[in-house]
């Protein structure tokens, strides 16, 4: 009798911590999926499309005379030839490269809405030259907002030849946290 | 007597690992329910954002139509000298399947709806928004998308294009 009984109460201790085991894995195995989530990385159409139409907008930087205005796409291959040591001066007197960081810095800051309040957090351009070789060689950063605590980040990018003969290309990615 | 007793604790026994047995399975089916909500809510998520992506491409599409595609064949362009004189024509109504269109250019950006100037054929280009024309729908979702707008500028007895970064608002019916 008292042998049929501690058989019994083995069997529920048995039972007992193959339950406990199982929730413990369980509740571990839910606290890392869904404790720490990595926000969403995705290309989206619409940084594409804004990076697109970037590089049609008209600056204030005329070159050679007044009205050859350049527009972005051409500054960013100015300021690549001007970081070659071709340096090269708007009509205004003022250097490309300072001239198309602040075109684009007024540019992305109005439509893309950064700030606590706003739709976005922070956003991230990046602009280099990539040649035939795999080099990156760096010709613009910069940021505005943080990257922190993003519900996702979006991202698009653009490819401009330096020139029609080849001879590698400038890769310009935009990166946005959400609110 | 004993053996009576015995059977009777064997089958309490019995009845008692059953009922766990269903208490777990029921668990693990509650468990299983709760993941496919989450990969069918993910599905669905997946959806919308194609179908987002399938109308923002209609819509910078909306550029490479002869009524509004800049003249210099650039991509994702509009012309705005193009576009004011179709600014008001309801008829573009019956064209796009939008329910209402209209265009924000760069010196409309961060400013209030009130604030717009509107653009009429009076006050073009010193203007912000161009109203191309709106059924006045109900209940409406409008989506949009960026392109740049060019126009043909007059400086020091030289034309130019001018471009600026604008913004292609649609608004979409929503069936109720």
């Amino acid at each position: 009798m008292i042998k049929i009984n501690n058989r019994g109460q083995h069997e529920i201790v048995g039972f007992v911590l193959i339950v406990l085991i199982v929730s413990i894995v369980g509740v571990i195995f839910l606290s890392i999926s869904l404790g720490n989530p990595e926000p969403d990385k995705q290309n989206s159409i619409e940084i594409s499309n804004l990076l697109g139409a970037i590089m049609h907008h008209t600056t204030k930087c005329a070159i050679n005379f007044i009205p050859e205005y350049k527009n972005v796409q051409d500054l960013i291959r100015e300021c690549y030839k001007d970081k070659s040591g071709n340096l090269k001066e708007c009509v205004n007197g003022e250097k490309v490269c300072n001239n198309l960081k602040i075109e684009l810095k007024d540019i992305l800051d109005k439509s893309l809405d950064v700030g606590i309040d706003g739709i976005n957090k922070g956003y991230n351009i990046n602009i280099y030259f990539n040649s035939d070789d795999n080099n990156n060689e760096l010709i613009l950063n910069f940021y505005e907002g943080n990257f922190n605590n993003c519900s996702s980040i979006v991202g698009g990018g653009h490819s401009i030849p330096v020139s029609s003969f080849g001879f590698g290309i400038i890769e310009t990615e935009l990166k946005v946290c959400k609110n | 007597m004993m053996v009576k007793n015995i059977d009777k604790k064997a089958q309490l026994r019995i009845q008692e690992m059953a009922f766990m047995l269903l208490a777990v399975f029921l668990f693990f089916v509650l468990i299983g329910l709760f993941a496919l909500s989450l990969v069918y809510t993910n599905i669905n998520d997946s959806a919308l954002k194609i179908a987002e992506e399938r109308t923002l491409s209609s819509l910078s599409s909306l550029s490479d139509t002869p009524e509004m595609s800049c003249t210099s064949s650039k991509s994702n362009c509009i012309d705005g000298d193009k576009l004011i004189n179709i600014v008001g024509k309801e008829i573009y109504g019956e064209f796009w399947p939008y329910s209402s269109l209209k265009v924000i250019k760069f010196s409309g950006f961060g400013k209030e709806n009130k604030d717009l100037i509107e653009c009429t054929r009076a006050n073009y280009p010193e203007c912000d928004v161009f109203y191309v024309y709106d059924k006045k729908a109900k209940n409406e979702r409008a989506i949009s998308t960026f392109i740049a707008m060019c126009r043909k500028e007059l400086e020091n007895d030289y034309t130019y294009d001018k471009c600026e970064l604008s913004k292609i608002i649609a608004g979409t019916k929503l069936e109720a």
